[in-house]
Parts: C-alpha cells; sequence; structure tokens
C-alpha cells in the first residue's frame, strides 16, 4: 500500500499556495485510490476503474453562474465534474454523475478564467461540485490553486469520502454543503447501493462542521418523509444542533427513479409541511 | 433599490458572456420545477409568477423581498 507523505505547509502559505502543494500528493493518490469511502484500493493511473468508474483525468458537465442554492451562496459559479462514487437511482444529473467519461475535458486555467470573470461580475461564490468532485481531487485543488485567495469558494458533496479526501481538502474550501440524503441503511442500499451509510456520512458532517462552515442539505423524497427525513432531522438536531440545515422540496423522478414505485412523482403539499413540521419540532437552523 | 437594480444588472451580464444551460419540469398542476437555475431562468419564472418571492430572491437577490 502507498503511503502518501506528509504535506509540509508553513504557516504564512496562502490557500493557493497549500493547494498546490497538496497536488503531488492527491496525485499519488490515485495509484491506490481510497478517496472516497468505498476505499477500492484500485490504481486509476495504471487504468483501473472503481466503482466510481474515474480515471486519472477529470472532466466536466457544466460551469456557469447559477441562483438554485442556498441564498447565501447565491449568484455561484457552479463547476461540475463528471461521474460520482455512488449510485443513487433517483440522480438529477444521472447520465454525467454515472458516467465520469462525459462531457468536457476540464482546461483548470480556462475555468478559473471564467470564475474570476464571474466573480468580477457579482457572483458571490465558486462552487466546485458533481457528480461527485471528491473523486477528482487533485483537478479540484489545482483549480483551488488557480482561484483568487478572494473568492468565497463551495465545497458541494454528497459527505462520502474518506479521512485521507478530508486532509486534503482540511482549509481549501470555505463552505461545505453537505447532501445528507437517506435516513437508513436500507433505503440507502436499496436506492444507491451504498454500505455504511450513515456511518459514512456522519463522520463527513461532524469534520466538516469543525473545520468549514457547514450546510447540510436534504432533498425530501416522496415517501421517505418518516424513513429518512425524520432520522436525519433528529440526529442532525443532537450532534449538530446550530448547524445550518437546507430541506430542499424540489424533487424531480429523474434518471432511473422508475424503478422505485414511490419515486414515480414529485413531493406532495401535505409531505412538505409534515417534513417543515418535523424540522421545526427538532429546531433545525432552517435556512432557504 | 440600487442593491436591487445592481443585482438584476449583473445577472443580466452573466449570459452575454457564456452558454448556459438549465433543465425544466412542468407538472400537471402548473408547479414548474428548475434543475441549473440561472439568472435569466430566474428572471423568467419570476415574471410567469410574479407573487412567487422565492424565485423572486433568486432573480434578483436575496434582500428582493425586504424593500
Amino acid at each position: 500500500m502507498m503511503c502518501i507523505p506528509p504535506i509540509p505547509e508553513p504557516r504564512d502559505s496562502t490557500r493557493a499556495q497549500r493547494a498546490a502543494n497538496r497536488v503531488p500528493s492527491a496525485l499519488a493518490s490515485l495509484a491506490n485510490c481510497r478517496l472516497c469511502a468505498h476505499l477500492c484500493g484500485v490504481n486509476r493511473l495504471a487504468g483501473e476503474r472503481g466503482l466510481c468508474h474515474a480515471g486519472a483525468h477529470t472532466r466536466f458537465f457544466s460551469a456557469q453562474v447559477e441562483v438554485a442554492d442556498e441564498l447565501e451562496l447565491i449568484p455561484t459559479f457552479a463547476v461540475a465534474l463528471s461521474g460520482c462514487d455512488l449510485r443513487c437511482d433517483f440522480c438529477i444529473t444521472g447520465s454525467h454523475s454515472w458516467n465520469a467519461g462525459a462531457g468536457l475535458e476540464l482546461k483548470l486555467n480556462e475555468i478559473a478564467a471564467r470564475a474570476e470573470r464571474a466573480l468580477a461580475q457579482g457572483a458571490r461564490t465558486v462552487m466546485v461540485l458533481g457528480g461527485e468532485p471528491t473523486i477528482h481531487l487533485p483537478a479540484v485543488l489545482k483549480l483551488v490553486a488557480a482561484l483568487p485567495e478572494t473568492a468565497r469558494l463551495v465545497w458541494k458533496t454528497n459527505a462520502h469520502g474518506s479521512a485521507e479526501a478530508r486532509e486534503l481538502l482540511d482549509g481549501m474550501f470555505d463552505v461545505w454543503v453537505a447532501d445528507y440524503k437517506f435516513g437508513n441503511a436500507q433505503c440507502a442500499g436499496r436506492l444507491a447501493k451504498v454500505r455504511d451509510y450513515s456511518l459514512i456520512t456522519r463522520e463527513n458532517l461532524l469534520w466538516a462542521s469543525g473545520h468549514t462552515d457547514l450546510i447540510v442539505r436534504h432533498l425530501l423524497m416522496p415517501g421517505h418523509v418518516d424513513c429518512c427525513w425524520r432520522p436525519i432531522a433528529e440526529w442532525t438536531a443532537t450532534a449538530l444542533p446550530h448547524v445550518k440545515v437546507s430541506l430542499r422540496s424540489g424533487f424531480w423522478p429523474g434518471w432511473r427513479s422508475a424503478r422505485h414505485q414511490e419515486l414515480h412523482g414529485t413531493i406532495s403539499d401535505s409531505e412538505s409541511q409534515r417534513a417543515q413540521q418535523i424540522a421545526c419540532d427538532f429546531s433545525l437552523n432552517l435556512i432557504e | 433599490m440600487n442593491q436591487i437594480h445592481e443585482a438584476s444588472e449583473f445577472s443580466k451580464d452573466f449570459e452575454e458572456s457564456q452558454m448556459t444551460c438549465a433543465e425544466l419540469l412542468l407538472l400537471p398542476d402548473g408547479k414548474i420545477l428548475a434543475h441549473n437555475l440561472t439568472p435569466a431562468l430566474a428572471r423568467l419564472l419570476e415574471r410567469l409568477d410574479p407573487q412567487d418571492q422565492a424565485m423572486q430572491r433568486r432573480a434578483h437577490g436575496p434582500n428582493h423581498c425586504e424593500k
């Protein structure tokens, strides 16, 4: 097993310098990839592919200014990287998220220049998302190194990263928007084919709450208010009582949702109201 | 008012410099769900439903409804 050498970082180094310093370690980690919590250990540099199917190169399928995210973050210049380590049947970007080869080659200087232009025009943040950006940490660190030091950077993640990934990400992003999708192992296994979901997600959320400005996001799914949202709300209220919570009700029955009877439609008004009441009952710090 | 004007103006600038992409899902009850909501699409949706305060905030900035 290859070990990543410790990263010497002078205290007065800039974010860009620290990001650049970490690139070699991140690249080396692809030889025994343990960036996501699957810890599959494939050698992506030699052409092996793990569950995410990602290789050594990074592609993106969207880079534009958007206003759909939390109000404190918008307008944001959002860069969506192709490929993901989860297989959520309801993924709204499934064709790109399940295919690390989708989209275009990520030309870092070009994207960084576009991000700078967006910031100059009034964008408040630069958001890196996917798919799942954790599987592309070498490219992400290069992008951070190319962005202005003053840019407010947002990491939009499925919270399924490994400790190794978190170490490489430490201090790189100002805000983490972390999806907490499932409230129990059965739903996580059935809808996203992922094991130990709650344990891994909670580990990431607890870490992020101590290292960044964390927003826990939950996308309400039809038929999953009580089995998924309620336990998530309860745990969040107990473990992260003051954290910002973004409850999203725009579920869209896309991609392979039709495989699951309860995911054929959208969220009903009554489900949305019940979910809001649960948030209220647990005194969650809801944000829009 | 100036802030609102500026937010609206700068969001118009974004679309002039690059191609953008967004998706809509129109529901039978008239609701519209949007994915990858761009500033231009937010302004369009706001015009379709001027009472939608959430969309106003996305089209014109977070403080739009506090005027």
